[in-house]
């Protein structure tokens, strides 16, 4: 296609000069920097201004799925890569070459669902070189378990980590060391990670943010028993663990000693039977606990899991705010006269309302979570929530 | 939970400072309280150093958009305002034709406002994405000044980028 030379003079906000392209340097580099590197590239045939304007990119973020596989026929095997992984590779490595290596990274993301170990290690090394502040990791890799370098693992730089292990790529042998290190994000960790999470919790002194997401703790051999989780940061102020849920999902009993001074905002999501050390969650501003036991519960494993839950709502009496789910409330419930209580109320609810809404809708919808939870103490629930009484 | 944000104005009001910033292109002046505009990092360094007067002056940027600034400011300098209130305010206010934009990232880089300097270059960023070359040029007035010959070379150079693009 040929470029046309002349342009449309009929535009409605027609500007007579090239504002884009007179912003300084530093803006555009902002400006390229908050798109996919692949889009941010190819802005150098746009002009002679925009030739070479990529080159000093801050942040780079490359995405596999830009490079989708045209024909799924003749997919290949797992240890073999495709022509669109090897022009993914290709994309990455000549963007690698050709960036201006003066300039520090200030973030950095790789998704990667073609196998390619080698190319993930030398962009984990890239970004560790360049001293990234922000990383995401998100690859694949069938063949071996990615050793991830120590440039990576002991940066002084890095302040945000995501990692997700949905493809057991990340080796856990050696725990990460990163002291500059806020927010850390790991996905999808699961056959035995406790050990690895704690001692890397341990070894961030900084840490601010702590969000385990779809979380395994079990490890393959020893199916209801997992190892304890330890939770020791003096810097912590918001830690979300979320469990695996969903159909076929275990429930099993999560021992997790928290010692986290400074922590306000607590969120515990998930299939899981929860077992807090004493003196774990003392004096929190904002919790939310969604606990859905899935899968067959015998009758024990359910009265202990009862008993953990009424011991974590215990230490939670000090809370500010505490939001519980439906599904939590329901298993509550199923223990005692409270669900009969927080049935009538919601009935009650429901018709003074006038319409039909899913228990958690109305609950939003009202704010009355912190009601149902007095509801909860008049049934006589271990817990007490301060200031919220209802009579009905 | 409802008269915490009383209590507070309250609290502040007696010693509650305000700053005057007037847009040298229009003359236009707004009063904006002095923890509003510290937002600012280039405001905040002349508060810091004296340097600042009763009237702050701002070269180069428009009433209509140090207004925008300003609600920005606004905006997140209420501590009540959810996350998810500030991004929906934020949509908001990026929510305007290319050549507003241009000048919201040029004020919001001038008067150093992170945040609003990354809300506004990702609006930029995310109408370029998608797009064929021609559109963005038409969209954004860029002259391209390639010959021919030139644009295919620098393609050709890049061709490990260019697959499939048209």
């Amino acid at each position: 296609m040929k470029p046309k030379r002349s342009r449309k003079k009929n535009e409605p906000i027609s500007c007579e000069e090239d504002r884009i392209s007179s912003l300084p340097d530093p803006i555009l580099h902002h400006i390229l920097s908050s798109i996919d590197t692949y889009t941010a590239v190819r802005t150098c045939a746009l002009s002679k201004r925009w030739r070479h304007l990529w080159t000093s990119l801050h942040s780079l973020h490359f995405d596999s799925s830009q490079f989708p596989a045209q024909d799924y026929s003749a997919a290949p095997t797992f240890h073999s890569i495709s022509s669109e992984g090897l022009r993914f590779s290709s994309f990455v490595n000549h963007v690698l070459s050709l960036r201006d290596e003066a300039l520090n990274l200030s973030s950095f993301s790789l998704i990667s669902t073609y196998d390619d170990p080698g190319l993930a290690e030398r962009c984990i090394c890239y970004a560790g070189c360049y001293n990234v502040k922000q990383l995401l990791l998100y690859i694949r890799s069938h063949a071996s378990n990615i050793v991830l370098p120590r440039c990576f693992t002991n940066s002084e730089s890095l302040e945000v980590l995501t990692l997700d292990n949905s493809y057991y790529s990340i080796s856990m042998d050696q725990p990460f060391c990163l002291p500059a290190l806020k927010t850390l994000r790991l996905e999808h960790f699961d056959d035995d990670p406790a050990n690895f999470i704690t001692r890397t919790v341990a070894n961030c002194p900084n840490l601010e943010t702590l969000v385990l997401d779809n979380l395994d703790l079990c490890s393959e051999d020893t199916e209801s028993q997992c190892s304890k989780l330890n939770i020791t940061g003096a810097q912590i102020r918001k830690l979300e663990l979320c469990y695996c849920r969903g159909h076929n999902w275990k429930c099993y009993e999560s021992e997790v000693e928290v010692s986290a001074l400074r922590l306000t905002s607590f969120k515990l999501v998930g299939s899981v039977s929860p077992v807090f050390s004493m003196g774990s969650l003392p004096c929190l501003e904002d919790v939310y606990v969604d606990l859905c036991p899935e899968g067959f519960l015998a009758d024990e494993v359910k009265q202990r899991m009862l008993l953990n839950v009424m011991n974590l709502l215990g230490q939670l009496r000090e809370a500010t705010s505490v939001t519980l789910s439906w599904e939590t409330l329901e298993f509550l419930g199923l223990g005692g006269s409270s669900f009969m209580v927080v049935q009538k109320f919601l009935l009650w609810a429901a018709v003074w309302l006038g319409g039909l809404f899913s228990a958690n809708q109305l609950l939003d919808a009202l704010g009355l979570r912190q009601v149902l939870l007095a509801c909860l103490h008049r049934a006589d629930c271990w817990c007490y929530f301060q200031g919220h009484h209802m009579v009905f | 939970m409802a008269s915490a944000p009383e209590n507070e104005k309250n609290a502040s009001a007696p010693e509650k400072k305000t700053l005057t910033l007037k847009s040298m292109i229009n003359n236009e002046e707004f009063v904006v309280d002095e923890h509003v505009a510290l937002q600012s990092v280039t405001i905040k360094n002349m508060v810091d150093s004296d340097c600042a007067g009763d009237v702050i002056p701002v070269p180069t940027i428009s009433g209509e958009i140090l207004a925008l600034v300003i609600e920005y400011c606004k905006n997140h300098a209420n501590p009540s305002a959810s996350e998810d209130d500030l991004k929906k305010a934020d949509a908001g206010i990026v929510a305007k034709d290319i050549y507003t934009l241009i000048d919201l990232v040029l004020a919001a880089n001038f008067l150093d406002i992170k945040g609003l300097l990354e809300v506004t270059s990702q609006k930029i960023a995310d109408s370029i994405k998608d797009l064929p070359h021609q559109d963005v040029r038409e969209i954004f007035g860029v002259e391209n000044d390639y010959t021919p010959e030139e644009e295919a070379a620098v393609r050709a150079e890049h061709d490990w980028a260019f697959e499939g693009f048209p």
